[in-house]
């Protein structure tokens, strides 16, 4: 309400955000593991007096800066940037609660990326010492920014004492920080090996291209083994309502779960089988392959991440919608369009109903729907009579434990079921009342949903859910 | 009062009361340290900005033309731009590095200051500024290509310094955009309710964006040009005939950019609105002293270099002193200019403050520890020569 709101036809801020935000964690967290992995594998080159290891070191810290450094560090702006255009109010709460932890996040970037051209351009000009010292500061300032962001991240879905106490220690060191911390640090390693993966499949001679590949498999493997750790304890330390959600609570959400477990497992037995146990036989594409699986298993257990957050953008602070629950009562009597400063019409009780309900669309809704397109309503409340729409904006927090509750007036909620209605086409008796009884609308007003229809002509039969 | 008058008044005033209107409300939260010492960092990290950023904007054009130049001949001078070609191109990849890093901790700074306006503007041009981004990808992987391969690519590596050098004459262009757009909230609303998509370039709206964004390209170029015949004398024993060559051609820049940036800086003052050109020309003594004094150190730079052919080291050195005392103080200014723009709007002195003290303090001392590490790596860097030339 206080901020302009970016109207993104079908695609949704969700998944601009989404998208962005995929790709540059798949990156990012082989910024921090690829760190560890070059200086350790650099020790042990010296200590085996390895100058093969050495050189595919050398190749690989070229892949590991053009990939890392260019691609990680501008998709990470990119976050920014586009959190900022679709979330602004959540947005600015972050940057209020932690602008000295970005501040020092800020110090850790910036020392990271001037190790890490030291590192690169440093292989002939350090002594071995220094360059390994120079390693050792790029993974210290790379993992202390992980850690960083990953406190700001944790405490989107669990600020836990900070809601009461509002003190930064709270929202950083909340529920979910160390368990989480050690999960993406186990990806990292993981990642780590999963890169270097692609630039062992193309060494050569082939003895070299066994040993290099079994080495970096064990990598992911190692990796993957502390992961599960981490995730328990992570899920062990998540609301409950979080918790249901992906055990069965919201189908979606259960059934990404599971798909995250299930990519894992995948990738690492393909791992297993062809880099560690049959090296010779590991190719670029089976590292291509394996490159994807793990950007599908990243994908899905961010969206899953994000989506058992919902109905709050902040948990129990501000809902996905980017209203705070504390106003939720002052908006309920008040209204949310005397209190929007960016929409055509201020009071939904004297402007033209429809264009009113659009406002509120937009204001209420449509941080997590398009009109025609990712989650579209359009297509969610086709054939529903009226009466069933405005009961559903009574009961959204009840009917669907992940929607926030109807944040404005009842005239509001009128204009908005008005204008859901415009879209839902045809009514449909069938479709109102399979809704209905999915929906669990109590018996007596289910009996009277499809006669009480104000708008709309009723079709039998026609339309579907 | 005349019936008229009070109508002509109320048209005068309804902008700014509709400005008032739609400016967002700050953040309920209050600000986590004094405002004056998020003021101070928020100039000091764009200052640290302006370093690496320049030298990237204006070493892609005078990339551009060197290529131009080196084509027209093989004559000593065409030699020359080859040589500074590869000059140029070794230090690209560590300073668009530098110019993001140090860009994130001043565009954080603006964001718990001035988020409220900050976010509005940027929803305006949502796509255009989410389009900074992807630039930024094309334009770092295409400077990296040409800094790699530059010497394989032949005739076609001027046209990668090209498109380096017009993603990052775009980036520059959005960023005037923006930050023009952030301090004038009386069109915001028209702006947003004419088209919600984020659409909006702002710039066919404001006389005063092509001017700043002038200002801010030929600054580049200027600030450039001093690096060139800096780097011209640090090789004088080494190359002296390339060297004596880039600190004549390097100053040349300096002062043709300079001048073009007195122009474009005397448009974009004349472009402004008459209470920031009256506090700006003696309203608001400090602030018309810091402009002088800017413009007087500009000017010493000047008279230090011409003629540039017969520039020596001691006098770049003082002409790059006068110089930096310019740059630092018309970024003091810049900031000024912005509070002043915002007064009939929003001042910071408004927002509520809750310091949080332990966190400010370690953030100073992981911001030493840091500036530390760096400092020891490239002491370890530079004091020992290289054994075989860099891979890139």
């Amino acid at each position: 309400m206080n901020y302009p709101i970016w109207d993104l036809p079908i695609l949704g801020g969700g998944i601009l955000i989404g998208t962005i935000a995929i790709l540059h964690v798949f990156v990012s967290h082989f910024a921090v593991g690829g760190g560890l992995f070059l200086v350790l594998t650099e020790r042990k080159a010296y200590r085996d007096d390895d100058p093969d290891l050495l050189a595919y070191l050398r190749t690989h810290s070229t892949f590991f800066v053009l990939v890392v450094l260019v691609f990680g560090a501008v998709s990470g702006v990119g976050i920014w940037w586009s959190i900022g255009l679709v979330s602004p109010t959540a947005t600015s709460t972050l940057i209020h609660v932690f602008v000295w932890v970005w501040a020092m996040e800020w110090v850790a970037f910036f020392t990271e990326i001037a190790a890490a051209f030291i590192y690169y351009y440093g292989w002939d000009r350090l002594s071995r010492r220094a360059h390994l010292t120079v390693g050792w500061i790029y993974f210290g300032a790379a993992w202390l920014s992980l850690f960083q962001i990953n406190g700001i991240l944790t405490f989107m879905l669990t600020p836990g004492r900070w809601l009461t106490t509002r003190a930064l220690a709270d929202a950083f060191f909340n529920p979910t920080m160390w368990p989480s911390a050690l999960v993406r640090t186990a990806v990292a390693v993981a990642m780590a090996g999963l890169y270097a993966l692609v630039t062992a499949s193309v060494v050569s001679p082939l003895v070299h291209r066994e040993r290099l590949t079994r080495y970096a498999a064990k990598w992911l493997l190692a990796g993957a083994a502390a992961i599960p750790v981490g995730g328990v304890w992570y899920i062990a330390s998540l609301p409950p309502l979080a918790r249901e959600m992906s055990m069965g609570g919201a189908p979606a959400v259960t059934i990404f779960a599971g798909l995250t477990i299930l990519f894992s497992a995948f990738l690492v037995a393909l791992i297993y089988v062809s880099a560690y146990l049959y090296p010779r036989s590991f190719n670029i594409g089976l590292a291509l392959i394996a490159v994807i699986i793990g950007l599908m298993t990243t994908g899905v257990t961010e969206w899953v991440r994000e989506a058992v957050r919902k109905p709050y953008i902040i948990y129990g602070y501000m809902w996905s919608n980017s209203i705070r629950v504390a106003d939720r009562q002052s908006l309920q009597a008040q209204g949310l369009l005397p209190r929007a400063k960016w929409t055509a019409v201020s009071d939904a009780s004297v402007s033209s109903q429809l264009q009113a309900g659009e406002e509120i669309f937009q204001l209420a809704c449509q941080s997590c729907h398009t009109v025609q397109g990712y989650n579209g309503i359009r297509l969610m409340v086709r054939g529903w009579s009226r009466p069933l729409i405005r009961y559903s904006l009574d009961h959204l927090d009840e009917l669907k434990g992940y929607m926030p509750p109807f944040a404005g007036s009842l005239a509001e909620r009128e204009a908005l079921a008005d204008w859901l209605r415009s879209l839902a086409g045809p009514m449909s008796v069938s479709a109102t009342e399979n809704v209905a009884r999915r929906l669990q609308v109590p018996p007596a007003l289910l009996a009277k949903l499809p006669g009480a229809v104000s708008t709309g002509t009723p079709v039998a039969g026609g339309g579907k859910p | 009062m005349t019936a008229a008058t009070l109508s002509a008044l109320a048209s005068v005033l309804a902008p700014l009361q509709t400005a008032t209107a739609t400016l967002p409300d700050p953040d309920p939260i209050s600000l986590p340290g004094p405002t004056g010492l998020l003021m101070f960092l928020l100039v000091l990290t764009f200052l640290l900005h302006l370093v690496p950023m320049n030298f990237v904007l204006g070493g892609s054009l005078l990339m551009v033309l060197s290529y131009a130049r080196a084509r027209m001949g093989a004559d000593e001078t065409a030699r020359n731009h080859r040589r500074l070609i590869g000059i140029l191109a070794r230090a690209f990849p560590p300073a668009i590095a530098f110019t993001i890093t140090l860009g994130v901790a001043p565009l954080l700074f603006v964001q718990v200051l001035y988020g409220q306006l900050f976010f509005s503007s940027s929803i305006l041009m949502a796509w255009p500024w989410l389009g900074v981004v992807g630039l930024l990808l094309v334009g770092y992987y295409a400077a990296y290509w040409h800094t790699t391969q530059h010497m394989k690519l032949g005739q076609a590596a001027a046209w990668v310094a090209l498109a380096v050098a017009a993603t990052f004459l775009g980036i520059a262009f959005l960023f005037v955009n923006n930050f023009s757009l952030l301090q004038n909230p009386e069109v915001w609303r028209p702006l947003y309710l004419s088209d919600r998509r984020g659409l909006h370039l702002y710039a066919v709206w404001d006389g005063s964006v092509l001017p700043r964004y002038l200002h801010f390209v030929f600054a580049a170029l200027s600030l450039t040009g001093l690096a060139v015949a800096a780097m011209g004398a640090r090789r004088g024993a080494r190359e002296p005939k390339f060297a004596r060559w880039a600190m004549g051609y390097g100053a040349r820049w300096f002062i043709g950019g300079t001048v073009l940036q007195m122009a474009s800086g005397i448009w974009f003052l004349a472009s402004q609105p008459a209470r920031i050109r009256n506090a700006l020309l003696g309203a608001s003594p400090q602030d018309t002293l810091l402009l002088a004094v800017a413009v007087g150190c500009a000017l010493v730079a000047l008279g230090v270099l011409v003629p540039p052919d017969r520039i020596s080291a001691g006098r770049l050195s003082l002409a790059s002193a006068a110089i930096g005392v310019t740059v630092i103080l018309m970024v003091i200014l810049r900031q000024r200019v912005r509070t002043i723009w915002l007064e009939p709007y929003f001042r910071t002195e408004q927002l509520s403050v809750a310091s949080q003290w332990g966190a400010i303090l370690l953030f100073l001392i992981l911001f030493l520890a840091g500036v530390s590490l760096v400092g020891w790596m490239l002491w370890q860097f530079f004091r020992s020569p290289a054994k075989v030339s860099p891979q890139a």
